[in-house]
């Protein structure tokens, strides 16, 4: 089965989204924020898929997105980044740095939607 | 010299005067504050001024001396304030001193007491309640600092790898707010315990393993490229 990391602070949106990745049939294992995630990542675990926040305490979407970026261990995880309505100017520029790997999906996130997300994601390129 | 501040808690008016004339007869003493009820006082040990210590009247009586104590020492000056019980006499037995201290007392004076004998258990019990705010400090920022290194670090590495930190940057300061925000007393034990962090601090390990994002990979790149060919092999 594989991996997700779920990155999001949010008790109630935590949950329905690991629902609906479980859904898919993925192994999901949460973060309450993005420093979190980083020291999940960093411990050795692997992990397919990053599906995360933007707007976190302690170290957001993109400073996370940013870490994986430029290591060699977490290049290539791809990462679906789920985001309000608030977070549009950060996303663009997030879409600008990081195109590679990255897909972004608007709260409240829609099921199909997300799925197409992450299915484009395992081949991104086919 | 730092001088001590002090509330008396005694509804004796008589009593409290007597004491309260005794205390500023002598340098060591700074602000001397009056009250007659335990309300009173926990209302005073709330503000911002500082208490060092605070004269509890046997008059009160111990089912309010202990009751009072333990919330006194819930509050923001009372925490590490020195609490001497005033009691009515030396001839007071050991059972009534043992008492006083399982109250939660620092220190016992008795009445009738001289100027030099107030000095002197004023002294002993600040130094108890020095103690109990070093202790508390102590561990307080041994706690705090190694949360700001590991926090320095990785802003640190935010930055070196080309991105401008927001959200790393703001708990950064925040939690050099809450050491800005300590008392002057604790800046002694801050560098004490900031130095022994700093000199045992591990050398970051993401350093060495990071690179500076520079676009595609080659493998995408190839696969973009292959990609391109069979859309435009497509078209054709």
């Amino acid at each position: 089965m594989k991996k997700v990391l779920l990155v999001e602070d949010d008790s109630v949106t935590r949950t329905l989204l690991k629902r609906m990745i479980e859904g898919f049939e993925y192994d999901v294992t949460e973060a309450l924020n993005g420093k979190i995630a980083w020291e999940t990542l960093c411990s050795g675990e692997s992990f397919d898929l990053v599906v995360t926040d933007i707007m976190m305490p302690d170290m957001d979407g993109r400073e996370l997105l940013h870490l994986m970026r430029v290591d060699d261990r977490f290049y290539e995880i791809p990462v679906v980044i789920v985001s309000g309505e608030l977070d549009k100017n950060m996303l663009s520029r997030i879409a600008e740095e990081y195109p590679e790997y990255t897909r972004f999906q608007e709260k409240p996130v829609n099921k199909a939607a997300l799925y197409n997300a992450i299915s484009s994601l395992e081949d991104p390129l086919s | 010299m730092k001088k001590f501040n002090a509330l008396i808690v005694d509804n004796d008016m008589a009593s409290r005067m007597r004491l309260k004339q005794t205390a500023s007869s002598v340098v060591e003493f700074g602000a001397v504050t009056l009250l007659s009820t335990p309300a009173e006082a926990i209302s005073a040990l709330t503000l911002s001024t500082p208490i060092d210590v605070v004269f509890v009247s046997w008059r009160l009586g111990p089912d309010v001396i202990r009751p009072f104590i333990q919330k006194a020492k819930e509050t923001s000056q009372g925490q590490d304030a020195a609490y001497i019980s005033v009691m009515k006499s030396a001839s007071e037995g050991n059972a009534s001193v043992a008492q006083v201290m399982m109250d939660g007392a620092d220190g016992i004076l008795c009445e009738p007491f001289s100027v030099d004998q107030l000095v002197e258990i004023t002294r002993l019990s600040t130094k108890v309640r020095g103690e109990r705010y070093e202790s508390r400090e102590r561990a307080a920022l041994s706690l705090l600092i190694p949360d700001i290194l590991k926090q320095l670090d990785l802003v640190a590495h935010i930055k070196s790898s080309g991105l401008a930190p927001e959200t790393s940057l703001k708990v950064l300061r925040e939690l050099c707010q809450r050491v800005k925000d300590r008392d002057e007393r604790s800046h002694v034990i801050y560098y004490q315990i900031a130095l022994n962090a700093f000199e045992n601090a591990p050398v970051p390990h993401f350093e060495a393993k990071t690179k500076n994002y520079g676009g595609v990979s080659s493998r995408v790149k190839k696969r973009m490229e292959q990609k391109m060919q069979r859309d435009l092999s497509g078209k054709v």
